[in-house]
């Protein structure tokens, strides 16, 4: 029948202000989640078990645990402090109920303080008194408790909520998985067969039928040396048997000695390994950083100098921005200089009249020739103005001539104007040009302008954002060491990782040899036990050679029984460590790989991950790795189904892990612990209305997940004020 | 006067700027130092163009204080060298020559050399009276805190003049 | 019984099984207490129990040796 936890309450514990009923959660079958941001007594939420099960709590000064004695004025709710005077008391406990199949339990814990100095917070201002043990017990139809009076009874019923050696796998704090199984160690596997198994009991039989099978091998030999027929072969063949043994024995130690070394180089290349894979993956993102911060960079130059080159173009004729605006100015300009040129033209004209009219107005009637019609007359030499020949040579030609060439010869004897400015205005219109013919132009030239600029920020802000993901990819990854030694712990990782490989390699070659020598020296052994039996007399008591026969028949039996037992619980554990593995992988995009429990030349065993492929996959994330490590624990949990009825008390055992972890493990747990009570902060969102994030909302619906409470703490009051406060939302 | 005496009179003119627009000058103009948070123009020249420009848009001529109020700059033909713009700048300027000139074309042409002196002196009046009430405008809007915080506030003001 | 589970794992080893004659369909049935299937099974339930029973190897091979009767 299943433990049950009903409920947990605190008195005056930590943030938890007030009695047992005011800071009461409670609890049901199947999966219980409580959401707290750090600081919102979810640490403090755990060390109320710890304090149950083992009379201890947790420091978070020193990470280590304490006597509650010692530890207890730290525990003490800094409010309930301040609200006792000098001299008063008050008490400061847990509580926790649970029921199995026809009982319900309360057990109560606390102590009370009397506080006898002016400090609230010294070690020596609170005197501290440990209360009784409280244990009631009630049967569940009954609902009324009746205090259990037998202190071996009230120990009994504590550890009956989970059995102390299965506690280590059920009451899991943050990052204990690690070291429950740390494939590092040759023992975790082994220790959870063990748990699992009557192992230690094959042990201590293997141990009884050595000492036994020498015995009756004594005995035989004694008996043998009594009868007559002894003979110098029998003698030899048991000094050879004696021996190889001796030499067997040898390269027994050789090897054991040999498999340490194997061990503690594959501890190191564990060890390492997530190092290893992580230093080459950061190696490999520090490359393509530099080389996004290089483009990056350039992007950056060519959208400074762009903006920078904005307001240039007003002044750049190919741009001419400073002339929006102002056509008509240039028409009015243009205008000035027609009439300008008009005015110059009638002035020159008029002067030149006013200085030699005669030639002026004779020559040139109203209807005066032209340039083409005087080139006429001088060619047909005559005149038809006058209608008068004019010879060539005669006074009329000469002066038509004179007429024709006049104006370049006879220059007016002063300047028609005092400075003549045309040049100077003609200039200023030729040469503005530039300026003046891009007015329809000038619009969609800053349109173009601003486009150009959004895409070249666009450009920026896209390198930027890449950037920025690469950057945090590479905090995900961690790595042991000072971070301005990042560089040489990298090369120094991967050369100590690669050292360990080849220590394996050189020991597992060794290893090889002798277990070969070994197999030798066993067959020969074997032999040369054919051969003794042979050279025995035939006269024998049969008692004893059947004695020893059985005896060392019985030896090697119980030493294959025990390897057995314990291959066949790793086959087990593996097979179940897969079944959770796949569950809790679900919502990744790990695809196809599985857990493999292999026995190493040391004899112990490691996990590895093969891929689809048959690959084997080292490194990986954090929380991929966390994963691994919970398939296996769950699957100790999952092979014992049939012992194991204990809940789970898990204290955010998620932190590494990703959101898609997280939603498989829900889902995992609750297929293998009949109740599980889960602290997280990784539901919890502060900026949310609910407080919960987007995983939290979907797992508040599913049917298997029964409470949700979310602890909150009121901020940003004085130390005495901070209380928790709990929302029940389910 | 010949036209290219005329032309390299006015080129060789200094214009100047009341010293109280000093620190306008320095926010809105000064390539290199990015310490403005407003878009800026480059030399200050380019800043007093644009403000004569706008000056003239707006129709609005402020005079100078005296003269030891104020400080010249670059000479006019200096001036973005070797470009048209300044030939357009005069081109604008006498576009309303008769109005703010008192004269037409033809009349400047007539005028003694002494009396030309003084018209080109009077373009030069104009130009810093022009940019001086441009500046005045530029700086109520800065002092007011309307200024637009983009690159593109020059031209947005530019348009809406 | 666990006593009954260790002694049918020790021997179902093959070779146990063929030396003494243990038949498969009848080693789930071997029990570590009388009656004895036959002296493989009786020597190794003496050990099995008086392991249980916290007697050292001196003491439980003595009875192993009655068992065959011999001093």
């Amino acid at each position: 029948m299943a433990s049950i936890i009903n409920s947990i309450s605190f008195k005056n514990f930590f943030n938890y202000y007030g009695d047992y009923e005011d800071t009461r959660y409670d609890f049901e079958e199947g999966v219980n989640i409580i959401v707290a941001d750090n600081g919102a007594g979810k640490s403090k939420f755990f060390n109320a078990f710890l304090w149950l099960f083992y009379d201890q709590i947790l420091d978070s000064d020193d990470k280590r645990k304490k006597a509650i004695k010692d530890i207890a004025y730290k525990i003490i709710s800094d409010k309930a402090k301040n609200e006792t005077s000098l001299g008063s008391s008050l008490v400061s406990g847990i509580r926790v109920e649970y029921s199995t199949g026809r009982f319900k339990y309360q057990i109560t814990k606390s102590f009370t303080a009397t506080r006898i100095k002016e400090n609230l917070t010294d070690y020596d201002s609170w005197q501290i008194v440990i209360d009784d043990l409280e244990v009631d017990q009630s049967e569940i139809i009954l609902h009324r408790y009746k205090p259990v009076y037998d202190y071996d009874e009230k120990r009994k019923i504590i550890n009956r909520l989970i059995l102390p050696d299965l506690r280590q796998y059920s009451f899991l704090q943050g990052e204990e998985v690690d070291r429950i199984i740390d494939f590092s160690k040759k023992s975790s596997i082994e220790d959870a067969v063990r748990t699992l198994t009557n192992i230690s009991k094959y042990e201590e039989l293997v141990e009884l039928i050595r000492d036994i099978a020498k015995k009756s091998e004594n005995d035989l030999n004694k008996k043998t040396k009594e009868t007559n027929a002894q003979t110098d072969r029998l003698e030899k063949a048991q000094q050879e048997k004696e021996t190889l043994t001796f030499m067997l024995k040898k390269e027994v130690e050789s090897l054991s000695e040999f498999q340490k070394l194997y061990e503690d180089a594959e501890r190191e290349k564990n060890e390492l390994d997530q190092k290893y894979a992580n230093a080459e993956k950061r190696k490999e993102l520090d490359e393509k950083i530099s080389a996004k911060n290089r483009v990056l960079k350039s992007a950056k130059e060519e959208y400074d100098s762009f903006l920078e080159g904005i307001n240039n173009k007003f002044f750049d004729g190919n741009f001419s921005w400073i002339s929006l605006g102002f056509e008509n100015h240039v028409e009015d300009f243009k205008e000035k200089i027609k009439l300008f040129r008009q005015n110059r033209y009638e002035k020159r004209a008029l002067l030149k009249a006013s200085e030699s009219p005669n030639d002026y107005f004779t020559m040139l009637p109203v209807n005066s020739p032209d340039a083409v019609s005087l080139e006429n007359m001088i060619d047909s030499e005559h005149c038809y103005v006058c209608d008068r020949p004019a010879e060539k040579g005669s006074d009329a030609h000469n002066y038509l001539l004179k007429l024709k060439n006049r104006p370049n010869e006879n220059k007016p004897t002063k300047e028609f104007v005092k400075n003549d400015l045309e040049e100077f205005f003609g200039n200023l219109q030729v040469n503005a040009s530039p300026f003046c013919n891009k007015f329809d132009a000038i619009p969609q030239s800053v349109l173009r302008t601003k486009e150009r600029e959004g895409e070249l920020r666009e450009r920026v802000d896209k390198l930027n954002n890449e950037l920025k993901s690469l950057k945090s990819q590479r905090k995900d990854i961690l790595i042991a060491g000072a971070e301005s030694d990042e560089n040489d712990n990298a090369l120094s990782i991967i050369n100590q990782f690669k050292g360990a490989i080849k220590r394996m390699e050189q020991a597992s070659n060794k290893i090889e040899r002798l277990e070969g020598n070994i197999k030798e020296l066993k067959h020969n052994l074997s032999v040369t036990e054919k051969e003794i039996e042979n050279l025995r007399p035939k006269d024998l008591p049969e008692g004893y050679t059947l004695n020893y026969k059985i005896c060392s028949d019985l030896e090697e039996a119980i030493v294959n029984a025990k390897e057995r037992v314990f291959d066949n619980m790793v086959n087990l554990l593996e097979e179940h460590a897969n079944r959770h593995f796949q569950n809790l992988i679900r919502h990744n995009d790990l695809a196809g790989g599985i857990l493999k429990f292999e026995k190493t030349p040391a004899g112990s065993i490691s996990l590895k991950y093969i891929d689809s492929t048959g690959n084997e996959v080292h490194g990986g994330s954090e929380g991929f790795q966390r994963m691994k490590k919970f398939s296996v624990v769950m699957a100790i949990i999952s092979v014992n189904t049939t012992q194991y009825n204990y809940p789970l008390l898990a204290d955010a055992p998620l932190s590494a892990f990703g959101k898609a972890f997280t939603e498989g493990f829900f889902e995992a747990i609750g297929g293998v612990f009949p109740q599980s009570i889960v602290l997280v902060k990784e539901l919890y969102d502060g900026d949310d209305e609910m407080k919960l994030s987007d995983l939290g909302k979907k797992l508040i619906k599913e049917d298997n997940i029964k409470t949700i409470y979310l602890n909150t703490v009121n901020k940003g009051v004085e130390q005495i004020d901070l209380v928790t406060t709990k929302t029940k939302l389910k | 006067m010949t036209s290219q005496e005329f032309r390299s009179n006015i080129l060789s003119k200094r214009p100047r700027y009341a010293n109280s627009r000093i620190p306008l000058l320095d926010a809105l103009a000064n390539k290199g130092s990015r310490t403005s948070e407003f878009s800026q123009f480059g030399p200050i020249y380019e800043l007093y163009i644009y403000a004569m420009m706008l000056g003239i848009k707006r129709n609005t001529r402020l005079s100078l204080p005296p003269r030891n109020l104020t400080t010249d700059f670059l000479e006019i033909g200096k001036w973005k060298r070797d470009s048209a713009l300044v030939d357009f700048l005069l081109m604008i300027i006498f576009s309303n020559a008769e109005k703010d000139l008192g004269y037409n074309l033809n009349d400047l042409e007539d005028l003694e050399e002494g009396e030309l002196n003084k018209v080109i002196s009077n373009v030069l009046m104009l130009i810093e009276e022009y940019a001086n009430g441009g500046l005045e405008y530029l700086e109520k809007l800065w002092e007011k805190g309307e200024l637009e915080n983009s690159h593109y506030m020059f031209i947005d003001l530019y348009k809406s003049n | 019984m666990e006593r009954d589970k260790i002694l049918q794992e020790i021997l179902s080893d093959p070779e146990i099984m063929e030396k003494y004659n243990i038949k498969k369909s009848e080693l789930k049935t071997l029990k570590s207490g009388p009656p004895y299937y036959n002296k493989i099974v009786e020597v190794l339930s003496v050990i099995i129990n008086d392991n249980d029973n916290h007697m050292n190897s001196s003491q439980i091979y003595k009875k192993i040796k009655n068992v065959h009767n011999i001093s």
